[in-house]
């Protein structure tokens, strides 16, 4: 038998404390926004992994939190950037389609279908321009049920980036953009922002090195860097040698 | 071989009242004709006759054997309409599709020749037609034959015959001749179709008129027997006119959302839903200007295609002094219902899927349908014209190629690319992820017969690894002519990885970013 109680009649000091208690919940929702910690703590389970242990190890979550954006910085064209991101996006291809808003039509889906991402859950959005781009890119990121929203955006104000990260926090996605280097100097609302630069290779290696910079991550450590090896026949990534002898990529 | 499906709907009149009128469900129901100053019984429901209530009795005389029956009169014309409603329905089975409401007989017929695979097969078909009548709260019996007079013999008398389904067992009313001939014919104890069968032919006519020799020459296909076709539903449309001619956006905005709720009620009353929507605006000063709305499945939500009416408006430039607008369901579609579940979780996922159907109908909307595609691979040699995009608005969406079966079709050497990590990864090393719209011209320095370097993008790279060349042609057969490419991957002293080619004339160009 459920006894309703008016709060009226409580004691002073009783009600006091469930107003105290109400106000601290309160005030523990908001920070939760803005506090890592108890941001995590309250959704471990919506981490998308990039498969790659070393690279989920410079990650403030272990991986990407669903709704929030992710900044990957290419330092030079062709530097392996992107391939390292469609791990991530096949990862979260798991709970929705993947989609990517192409506007300059680069995408390439032999290449998309042999890093592992089903191509029947790909969407290719190619708007005609910068705005609609945009705008594609934002109702994108607000559905729920997608996995993963990727573009590649050279230029972005701070309040078109304003807007793309609330967007994302209103779905379930996660906002993966691949940007220039110029990007680096600009400010962003991107709760990760990873660095990818080239490395020469070792003479007659059969992979290619690239380095990974977290350069800012929310709440967590930056500026903590990896290099690691991708391999050109298996796909297969790990340390680069001389930092660590084994294979791990999961 | 023609097929024929015959569609009997027992006590019609009655299954319409009840379906028109829910209430009326549980009561036993007399539907009456008034002739003069009688009025007779036309049909009785199942619990009315019970009570001895037949058809062809007086009314009073029904009246006074069960009182507390509802006594309705008859309106043949609905029962016309709704049947003439129930074999629009059908068209989505048969491009042909009768209708007989004669007496009792209140039946349906279909040609389905070479239909059944459309659904599997041809019990696929006529499941999923029962499953569509029941929805509408219609019992049927269905029965599929090589001629009309087959399927009806069988679908009306069929099921009261015992386990001998055979024609011959049938009684002769099966025959669809006049109740005076039936009577006729069972003074001489003929009361089987197989009796009849065994007289000579010729003498039927002289002791029994033309008509029985001709249903029966029917019946075993020695006569031909045409379908007569029920017209078409119109397509549901709605029109706005004005004397005095209206301009701008929001003017139209306004007209729309009155229009389209009498469009989309007419489509929920059959069950369907718009797959299409054009909006017709007539103007003084201009041509008429068509405006056409995709969705991806069939939905008759009013607030989700006034969104998507809005975003297509706000792409196209508007004609002034507009005197008319008319919306027009132009494609529809049976509209796909689904229980709910019981748990609010297993639902998520139809949830979610309807949210991303509808994120894409509003992105083909705004953004053109050849903006919203799906890739898929093609059996191409030249690397731009190996992928093809399937437009993912329109009901072309809903027989999307499957990736892998698409890549087996392509011949590929990585045919199983989905399915395999290795070779998957082999193909990634070949290809590179950003591919060049248009192959960039460069210049390109050389090391003996390897390039050394190359200047693209106002930069100098300087090569310090690259492939053996993978050379791709094709013969001058081709649509696009006889092409020679000799593709290197090759990595800049940065460790950058870039995709060059030589042509046949010995240029140089950049083709693709191993990104």
């Amino acid at each position: 038998m459920v006894v309703q109680r008016n709060p009226s009649t409580l004691p002073a000091d009783q009600l006091a404390d469930e107003n105290r208690l109400a106000a601290i919940l309160e005030l523990r929702s908001n920070l939760r926004s803005l506090s890592h910690e108890l941001r995590t703590e309250a959704s471990q389970d919506d981490v998308v992994s990039s498969s790659v242990s070393e690279l989920d190890a410079i990650l403030p979550d272990r991986g990407l939190l669903r709704g929030t954006l992710s900044e990957w910085i290419a330092a030079e064209p062709g530097g392996g950037a992107a391939s390292l991101l469609m791990r991530v996006a096949r990862q979260a291809q798991r709970e929705g389609p993947l989609i990517i808003v192409d506007r300059l039509r680069q995408f390439y889906a032999p290449a998309l279908a042999a890093s592992g991402t089903q191509l029947n859950e790909v969407i290719l959005v190619r708007p005609q321009t910068r705005a609609h781009e945009l705008w594609a890119i934002e109702q994108s990121l607000k559905c729920r049920g997608v996995g993963a929203v990727l573009s590649r955006l050279d230029f972005l104000k701070p309040g078109e980036f304003r807007r793309l990260q609330l967007a994302a926090e209103s779905g379930t996605a996660i906002g993966l953009l691949l940007r220039p280097k110029i990007a680096r100097d600009q400010s962003g609302w991107a709760d990760i922002r990873l660095l990818v630069s080239p490395r020469a290779s070792p003479p007659g290696a059969f992979f290619r090195r690239v380095a990974v910079q977290c350069v800012y991550a929310k709440g967590g450590l930056g500026d903590q860097t990896i290099e690691l090896d991708i391999c050109d026949e298996t796909g297969a990534v790990r340390l680069a040698a001389g930092l660590s002898d084994s294979a791990t990529e999961q | 071989m023609k097929r024929v499906l015959c569609v009997w709907l027992p006590d019609f009149p009655i299954q319409r009242l009840n379906n028109e009128r829910p209430e009326t469900k549980p009561a036993a129901c007399v539907l009456y004709v008034e002739s003069g100053n009688r009025a007779q019984v036309v049909i009785a429901s199942a619990e009315a006759q019970r009570y001895g209530v037949r058809a062809g009795m007086s009314l009073a005389e029904s009246q006074a054997l069960i009182e507390s029956a509802l006594f309705l009169p008859h309106d043949a014309s609905a029962d016309s309409r709704e049947l003439g409603n129930l074999a629009g329905l059908c068209y989505r089975y048969s491009p042909f599709v009768g209708a007989e409401l004669s007496g009792e007989t209140h039946c349906v017929v279909l040609d389905i020749s070479g239909c059944g695979h459309l659904f599997g097969d041809e019990s696929g078909l006529v499941r999923k037609l029962v499953i569509d009548l029941a929805e509408r709260g219609y019992f049927a019996h269905v029965a599929a034959a090589n001629t009309v007079g087959a399927a009806w013999a069988i679908a009306r008398y069929g099921h009261c015959t015992g386990p001998d389904r055979r024609l011959r067992s049938l009684p002769v009313e099966a025959l669809r001749i006049p109740d005076r001939l039936v009577t006729q014919l069972r003074e001489f104890d003929l009361c089987r179709i197989g009796q009849l069968s065994a007289l000579p032919e010729d003498s039927l006519p002289s002791r029994f008129g033309n008509l029985l020799g001709e249903r029966l020459g029917q019946l075993y296909g020695r006569r031909d027997e045409l379908i007569v076709p029920v017209p078409q539903p119109k397509p549901a449309c709605a029109t706005w006119t004005t004397e005095e001619s209206i301009s701008g956006r929001q003017a139209i905005q306004y007209v729309c959302p009155d229009l389209l709720p009498e469009i989309l009620d007419t489509l929920k009353s059959r069950s369907e839903g718009l797959l299409k929507l054009t909006l017709l605006l007539k103007s003084d000063s201009t041509e008429p200007v068509s405006v056409e709305v995709r969705l991806a499945r069939p939905d008759n939500s009013l607030p989700h295609v006034l969104k998507l009416l809005e975003l297509k408006l706000e792409t196209i430039s508007l004609p002034e002094r507009l005197h008319t607008v008319t919306l027009e369901a132009s494609v529809v579609a049976t509209l796909q219902t689904r229980q709910r579940g019981l748990f609010a979780e297993l639902q998520e996922p139809a949830e979610t899927n309807r949210e991303v159907r509808s994120l894409l109908e509003r992105l083909s909307t705004r953004l053109g349908e050849d903006a919203v595609v799906r890739p898929h691979l093609l059996p191409e040699a030249i690397p731009e014209q190996c992928v093809g995009f399937s437009p993912l608005s329109g009901p072309a969406s809903q027989a999307l190629p499957d990736a892998a079966s698409t890549m087996a079709a392509s011949g590929m050497a990585a045919s199983g690319m989905a399915a395999s990590g290795m070779a998957a990864s082999t193909m990634a090393a070949a290809r590179p992820l950003l591919l060049l719209p248009r192959p960039e011209p460069i210049q390109v320095s050389f090391d003996g017969s390897q390039p050394a370097g190359f200047s693209w993008n106002r930069h100098h790279y300087r090569v310090v690894r690259a492939t053996e060349a993978e050379r791709i042609a094709t013969g001058w057969w081709q649509n696009s002519g006889s092409m020679q490419r000799d593709y290197f991957r090759v990595e800049t002293s940065s460790g950058a990885q870039l995709w060059l080619f030589r042509d046949r004339d010995g240029q140089w160009f950049l083709h693709g970013l191993f990104e």
